[in-house]
């Protein structure tokens, strides 16, 4: 009996806790309310906001037929949806607003968001008070290229975009604008200049002729369209028919001036996206084929990567008198002109070919402090700046250390480690712990993954404790965990073949740990031929790179299993910095 | 004489596109050069020629062992029957083989689909829903030197597209999503594919993207990685002048059409075992163009005129018909006229003629104003039955302002969406208000799309449009046709 009384006690208070509920949502509606619900007594509008005072709760808009309204609303009972840029529908749809719930919907907001130039829908009850806005804005997007991108004084950047019709915009970008590469978001200090992008605008037109455009979204070109090349030659043909430009004795700039001639080179070539200049005046493409065809001088051509083929997107004609200045620091730099370390000054114009992180860049994006490599003309006027960014291991460290615990998954424990700066390991008799993911990579000796972050333990026949690694990181956490020897040798030198597992380097210098010195390695420059091991590290602009990457011209430390000097049978690079 | 004219005009004409040409780079992810659009000399052809299997060169990024490795051969596809709209349901099947390997022959891919297609055309709406279903699948590939062969048993694919007819462009978006499951050796890896298509095909270009998000699962304990793939494939009618070079020649130069198809395929591989320059990548399938030389009048009175060339252009694509010497470049065009320049620039299919004789119910005109014997009718019926005039009255004389002009091209782009909302609202012009409401739409429309030139931030749009300004307005509507619908579908999805 009192078990059977407990269960109705239960159930008693189950019930009264669900209907105190059910009462403190419920609102209750008068007669009046009830009937004005049942029969629809509201009326709907439309229009284009004018002002919007939610601090004195009033709207004003402009109907459809042209009329000005202004109407009141209870900043706390309006309903308010909007639908945000990235929804692709209202997925809720309308029976959030039949039947209020508690389900999210991406399009409920407040009043407050409701600005000028926004199109509303809205419903006036018969106090002529509204009590349903639902908001929307008309996007469009812009695509076109970065040609100035600069950060204000607040929170703010302003973006100058440029189409392929040559018309220009000006947007500001908020702090909280997204801003995305590759489906990534990035910070806006990302955004380069020379970069192709695509900009999401809510355009509001106020007036005849008045129109408001911000910039909701920006989406970055993910590196698929970029300068790949600066070549010089002359021009021999252009095929009109098939959209191609081919060049004599063309060479390529590379780290050290130009490169080996081809005989003949081809590239894809549109008209209608090509500049072409002749001693700094514009001409078009028939010109340049009727005219220009195996002129004397040089073509400089800026050679674009872009939907999987290289095309010509400038050429500079010039005569034949030029220089290649080796890089030098520029320290004054205005939108006509340069003054480089070496005493230089130079003269910029429109036909300047000027490349930074692989892109083309307007003169007057030149700043002081930049590493430019510069072909010149006899005038003094650039033709090609090339500026370089000096990065060697960036963010990069690389350490080596003992195992001493591994917390599967999470991250491992050195009990001391030594940390490789220049060429000389500095001892810390102190453990260190390095974090691991999902990014970290496991390389074993013969190249490739050793194992991996499951098999990655301190326990078992595979037991990692006790092991030695080379351990490449970013601050604490692990990106590349090598099985290699302990090199302490070290060489520098100047890269001038690549071929598949070794490199032929001039200029060789080893360092004479003895005399702790750095050791002309041969007064006639035999230069030296490295081994790259399967294994290796190579860095290169702060990221760790395939021995493909290597190119001529790279100025390379490396740290080596045996002495250069001493060696009788070849010696093996395990780290290869590439310094500049 | 008149009924000559007319049935001559239909046999020169006469173009019946079933249905749009998706699928001309399969659905697998890999890219062909596209099939070219015919040249106008082939299309006044009375006997034409019906291809209904073709080859392609084709390229093809294989994922399976981790790193892309790319593979270069031949896709041939039979497209079916396609669409008959008189019958409004029906199937057929499409069919697609390819077979390609890279140059040292570690990967190679061999793979032959069918797909029973069931279609239904709904005529009121314009638009045809197709659904498609694997009839057959096998297929072989080779990565990195491992061969994975196709479990069809495991594997399923869904294919559904619809198509929407305007006037002078077909638009059609698809989404496919299929599981193809592999095995290799004792391992099984399981490929999910899904993702949209998105395509247009119009008399001067036509473009096919897909997006796919690609996962690619090896055996059962988590291990994998993500491609985000997007091949796109476009062929447009480039136009060029040839100026000759000999003085003894009956004409100075000539205008011709270069049909220009490639591929284009942007690859991104989400495998942290990748350097990081290793797991983007492009690629494109280049194809030689055809020339296609048009013919050309000399318009002497046009010397120095500033729409020079836009005229000759008109007339070489044979928009502008009257004799040279009655040319007036100040001459205002009537509705009757631009109807038929948009009718035979956009290739919308003129209708047969009912003869009175033949047993079948006569033909009534929807047309107060046109009957069925004025040399304006198959025009007036070509663009009635696609869409871009209603019937009644076509007000066939009056005059064209710059409003109602772009209210057609608008229509006949089927763009009317872009639009809408702006009814009774303004266009970004400073003399919006003088734009009448039933163009404030195609205004909008035209302006967001980038089709319209302002004059000073003004459009004047209830001038009327003169034979010099109309060569112009049509050469640019036309360019917007040849070279930059495209790129909404190609440079700008290739971005991001």
């Amino acid at each position: 009996m009192r078990r059977w009384c407990r269960v109705v006690g239960i159930i008693c208070l189950a019930l009264s806790v669900g209907t105190g509920a059910l009462a403190s949502t419920a609102t209750y509606l008068d007669g009046e309310e009830y009937s004005d619900a049942l029969n629809d007594r509201f009326m709907e509008e439309s229009g284009l906001v004018l002002e919007n005072n939610p601090q004195l709760g009033y709207i004003t808009y402009r109907t459809k037929e042209g009329y000005t309204l202004t109407r009141n609303y209870y900043k706390e009972e309006v309903t308010v949806e909007k639908q945000p840029y990235y929804e692709s529908e209202d997925r809720i749809g309308y029976i959030d607003e039949l039947f209020p719930n508690f389900e999210f919907d991406p399009r409920d907001t407040t009043i407050e968001h409701i600005q000028p130039g926004d199109y509303i829908y809205v419903r006036v009850n018969k106090e002529s008070l509204i009590t349903y806005v639902s908001a929307f804005n008309d996007y469009m997007m812009r695509y076109g290229k970065v040609t100035s991108f600069t950060f204000n004084s607040g929170d703010t950047a302003t973006i100058l975009i440029e189409d392929e019709k040559g018309r220009s915009y000006s947007y500001r970008v908020e702090l909280y604008t997204p801003v995305t590469k590759g489906g990534r978001t990035i910070a806006l200090s990302e955004i380069k200049e020379g970069d192709w992008v695509k900009a999401l605008i809510a355009q509001r037109i106020m007036g005849e002729g008045i129109i408001n455009e911000t910039l909701q979204e920006l989406v970055v070109d993910n590196n698929t369209r970029y300068i790949s090349n600066v070549y010089r030659g002359q021009v021999a043909s252009i095929n009109s028919t098939r959209q191609l430009l081919n060049v004599r004795n063309m060479q390529a700039l590379g780290k050290l001036g130009w490169g080996p001639y081809h005989t003949l080179f081809s590239l894809t070539m549109n008209p209608k996206k090509v500049e072409a200049y002749y001693l700094g005046s514009p001409v078009s493409v028939d010109y340049v084929s009727k005219n220009l065809r195996n002129a004397g001088g040089y073509v400089y051509v800026a050679a674009e990567q872009y939907m999987g083929k290289e095309n010509a997107v400038k050429l500079n004609f010039q005569s034949k008198l030029q220089t290649v200045l080796p890089k030098t620091m520029v320290t004054y730099a205005d939108p006509t002109s340069v003054r480089l370390l070496s005493g230089e000054k130079l003269v910029l114009a429109k036909d300047s070919m000027i490349v930074r992180d692989k892109r083309l860049i307007e003169p007057h994006s030149i700043m002081v402090g930049d590493m430019l490599q510069a072909v010149v003309s006899g005038e003094n006027r650039l033709i090609v700046g090339n500026i370089t960014t000096a990065v060697a291991t960036g963010d990069l460290q690389v350490y080596r250390g003992r195992i001493k615990r591994i917390a599967q998954r999470e991250e491992f424990e050195v009990e001391t480690f030594s940390m490789l700066e220049d060429s000389l390991w500095y001892f810390y008799p102190s453990p260190r712990t390095f974090t691991i993911d999902y990014e970290t990579q496991f390389v074993g000796t013969e190249g490739g993954n050793a194992t991996s972050i499951e098999s990655f333990l301190d326990y078992g026949e595979n037991t990692a404790k006790d092991d030695v690694f080379t351990i490449v990181a970013i601050g604490d956490k692990a990106y590349r965990i090598v099985d290699m020897p302990y090199v302490k040798e070290s060489l520098k030198g100047e890269v001038y073949e690549v071929a598949e597992g070794s490199i032929k380097l001039k200029d060789v210098y080893y360092y004479h740990r003895m005399q702790k010195r750095w050791m002309e390695y041969s007064s006639k420059n035999i230069g030296a031929t490295v081994t790259v091991a399967p294994n290796s590290v190579i860095i290169k602009a702060g990221k760790v790179m395939p021995v493909t990457r290597l190119e001529k011209g790279d100025k390379i430390r490396a740290m080596l299993d045996t002495n250069l000097k001493t060696a009788t049978e070849g010696t093996t690079a395990y780290i290869i910095v590439v310094e500049e | 004489m008149k009924k000559i004219i007319t049935v001559g005009l239909v046999l020169m004409l006469a173009f019946t596109p079933v249905s749009a040409a998706e699928g001309e780079m399969g659905y697998f992810g890999g890219v062909s050069s596209g099939k070219k659009m015919s040249t106008l000399t082939a299309q006044s052809q009375v006997k034409k020629n019906t291809v209904s299997k073709y080859t392609l060169p084709y390229k093809e990024v294989v994922y399976l062992s981790g790193k892309p490795e790319v593979v270069e051969g031949t896709i041939t596809i039979n497209p079916g029957k396609g669409v008959d709209k008189d019958k409004g349901i029906g199937d057929y099947t499409e069919s697609y083989i390819v077979s390609a390997q890279n140059k040292d022959k570690t990967a190679s891919v061999s793979r032959s689909v069918s797909f029973k297609t069931q279609y239904v055309y709904d005529a009121e709406r314009r638009q045809t829903v197709k659904t498609s279903t694997i009839s057959k699948w096998t297929e072989n590939v080779l990565a990195n030197g491992q061969s994975y062969q196709l479990k069809a048993a495991d594997s399923t694919y869904s294919k559904s597209i619809l198509e929407h007819y305007a006037p002078g462009v077909t638009y059609y978006r698809g989404d496919i999503d299929y599981t193809a499951s592999y095995t290799a050796g004792e391992d099984t890896v399981t490929v999910t594919v899904e993702g949209p298509i998105y395509g247009y095909e119009q008399a001067f270009a036509k473009t096919e993207t897909q997006k796919r998000t690609i996962t690619i699962q090896k055996g059962e304990d988590g291990e994998g990685y993500t491609v985000y793939e997007t091949p796109t494939i476009t062929a447009y009618k480039d136009i060029t002048y040839g100026a000759n070079e000999p003085d003894a020649i009956s004409f100075a130069g000539n205008y011709k059409e270069l049909i220009r198809s490639e591929g284009v395929l942007n690859y991104e591989l989400d495998n942290p075992h990748l350097y990081e320059d290793e797991r983007m990548g492009s690629l494109s399938v280049q194809s030689a163009p055809i020339i296609d030389q048009l013919s050309v009048r000399d318009i002497p009175s046009m010397l120095g005129h500033p729409a020079r060339t836009d005229v000759s252009k008109a007339y070489s694509l044979k928009l502008f018909t009257e004799e040279p010497d009655n040319f007036s470049p100040n001459q205002v065009v009537t509705r009757e006229e631009y109807i038929t320049m948009l009718v035979k620039a956009l290739q919308m299919p003129l209708p047969e003629i009912e003869k009175k004789s033949s047993k079948k119910v006569v033909e009534q005109s929807p047309f107060t104003d046109v009957d069925l014997e004025d040399s304006f009718y198959p025009y007036a019926k070509a663009a009635y039955d696609a869409g871009l005039i209603g019937g009644g009255r076509v007000n066939r004389g009056s005059y064209l302002t710059r409003e109602a002009m772009y209210v057609l091209n608008i229509r006949a782009m089927g763009l009317e969406r872009l639009g809408i909302g702006t009814a009774g609202n303004y266009t970004p012009f400073v003399d919006d208000n003088v734009i009448s409401p039933w163009a404030k739409n195609a205004i909008y429309a035209a302006s967001k799309i980038g089709l319209i030139t302002v004059n000073n931030g003004y459009i004047f749009p209830t001038k009327k449009v003169t034979k010099a300004e109309c060569a112009t307005f049509l050469n640019q509507f036309l360019n917007y046709l040849r070279y930059d619908l495209q790129k909404d579908y190609n440079e700008k999805m290739l971005l991001g």
